[in-house]
């Protein structure tokens, strides 16, 4: 009865401590972002909309904070009694909460933005085109946008995870894997990002997008999840 | 729920280093075990493991009925409180009270804060700006007030100054007393702690030497105390432990049984015989080949 308790506890204690760290990042990002506005209605440039805006940083922010999960929570954690399993179970509800919290704050801050722009007759700065990178509907682009906040947090996380059971020299191998799996996940979402990457595996990026591929890529992730669970299963607490 | 402790040939390696060797025994509960043994024996090896902290390499431990490592029926319930650097905690010690209580099921927080009072530590500190001896109460407080089924403290008052220490010592005796439960205490302080163990596991390079009650392991020598040269005379053929003298009083602790023929021929001699402390019968018995040559 108690332990249940203990794995609500946790995913409760995760969820607020890093959707704190989420709140800083998007008040950050709009005080840029109304910043670039000035900016740009003041040179007669335009600019991307605030979902494709808050794209970048909110990936990387999902990259970083999970690379330092394993040494900031799980030892703690387990020296608290819980265990790696509730542990893991907790990290993947935060992780698909906190994308779905920053995707649904970023959708709505757009369409914010598009009103009141319109109303302040702004909407000529409005890039015209591609939203996070793809050739997409606004529609499309908050589901992508989601599995993708959910992908870059499980790399982050395989990483830190790497690290934390094996040492630092077979931890470089997992940032490799790492790169390596955001490159087919880019590819298959259609993103250009790792151009160098994209050459030597023969694939030209974007060029695979489609159902089968996007299939893939949403498949991607309960297998980065099986990876990461089974590195923490056995895992040492380091002390 | 009976939480006692079984360990069945329990072995563990660090790549080719045999940290645990086949380590069996039978902890039962609310009584305070000691755990002594050098450095580098495997004492924080095999606290660790029953803490879930690590797997053995083979063996089997199980802990109220049940294999620990990583079970949820389990972990909540074994406390493993050791010396852990604080360098990188900036939150407050209530912040760890907090934390503490809400996830250790008997967690007693007016228990804490008393404890916090007696050993005078500021709840508002960061707990990285706290002294090394005020970090180790911090432990002790949290171990103590988790009133976990089993209570691990693993050398975790190293910091303490001995009226800190002393105060320790105390409540171990005054919350047990409340609360029993299945405290293990790893020490290099023998001397100090002795009187708290009601029994004694001694581990030496990785395997257990004996689990003895306190009082069985005092029988297993005794002190010989008179005139030096009676004494010298009375312990020629005897394994000495440790030796003090003061003018002309000689005092030998030795090794094994006084059989009853000695026993007469000691009080013939007037020589008083005691029991042997606990520190000397652990050096004796974990005495290496070069401490010889080097004494």
């Amino acid at each position: 009865m108690k332990t249940q308790t203990n794995q609500s506890k946790l995913i409760i204690d995760m969820f607020i401590q890093q959707g704190k760290w989420a709140l800083w990042l998007l008040s950050a990002v709009v005080v840029l972002y109304i910043g670039m506005i000035f900016v740009t209605s003041q040179y007669g440039d335009t600019l991307a909309n605030f979902l494709t805006f808050s794209f970048e940083p909110a990936k990387l922010f999902m990259l970083v904070i999970a690379i330092f999960l394993s040494y900031s929570f799980l030892d703690t954690y387990i020296k608290l009694g819980i265990t790696r399993n509730q542990f893991f179970t907790a990290t993947g509800v935060t992780a698909v909460l906190l994308a779905a919290g920053l995707t649904a704050a970023a959708g709505i801050l757009t369409g914010i933005q598009h009103a009141v722009m319109n109303v302040m007759e702004l909407s000529s700065i409005m890039e015209a085109g591609t939203i996070i990178g793809l050739d997409v509907s606004m529609t499309a682009a908050i589901p992508i946008c989601f599995f993708n906040l959910i992908m870059y947090h499980l790399i982050g996380w395989l990483i830190g995870a790497g690290f934390h059971r094996y040492g630092w020299l077979p931890g470089l191998g997992f940032i490799a894997l790492g790169i390596l799996l955001t490159a087919v996940s880019d590819m298959l979402w259609g993103f250009e990002t790792i151009e160098g990457l994209s050459m030597l595996l023969s694939l030209e990026s974007g060029a695979v997008a489609g159902g089968l591929s996007i299939t893939a890529a949403v498949l991607l992730l309960p297998l980065v999840f099986l990876i990461i669970w089974q590195i923490t299963k056995k895992t040492a607490v380091r002390f | 729920m009976t939480f006692d402790v079984l360990l069945k040939d329990v072995s563990l390696k660090y790549k080719k280093t045999e940290a645990l060797h086949d380590i069996s025994c039978h902890l039962e509960q609310g009584k305070i075990y000691g755990l002594i043994g050098r450095n580098g024996a495997g004492k924080t090896s095999l606290l660790s493991l029953l803490a879930s902290f690590q797997e053995p390499t083979s063996g089997t431990i199980q802990i109220n009925g049940g294999i620990p490592f990583d079970n949820p029926r389990i972990m909540p319930y074994v406390s493993y409180i050791f010396n852990e650097d604080y360098k990188d905690e900036s939150d407050k010690v209530e912040h760890l009270i907090r934390l503490t209580a809400r996830y250790r099921p008997y967690f007693d927080t007016e228990y804490a804060t008393q404890l916090a009072k007696r050993f005078q530590l500021p709840l508002d500190s960061p707990v990285n700006q706290l002294s090394k001896g005020m970090q180790s109460a911090l432990q002790v407080i949290l171990g103590l007030a988790a009133r976990s089924p089993v209570t691990i403290f693993d050398e975790a008052y190293l910091g303490m100054d001995a009226p800190a220490r002393e105060i320790f010592y105390e409540e171990v005796v005054e919350d047990q007393a409340r609360s029993p439960r299945t405290m293990i205490i790893s020490t290099h302080l023998v001397s100090e702690m002795d009187y708290l163990f009601e029994e004694v596991l001694m581990i030496h390079r990785g395997k257990l030497l004996l689990q003895e009650t306190n009082d069985a392991l005092m029988n297993r020598g005794v002190s010989i105390t008179g005139g030096a040269a009676l004494v010298d005379a009375f312990t020629r053929d005897m394994t000495e432990l440790n030796t003090r003298s003061l003018g002309g009083t000689k005092s030998v602790m030795v090794y094994g049984e006084l059989s009853e023929e000695n026993q007469r021929l000691a009080q013939e001699q007037g020589l008083e015989i005691g029991p042997v402390s606990l520190q000397d019968l652990f050096i004796h018995l974990t005495k290496e080949e070069n401490d010889e040559n080097t004494n």
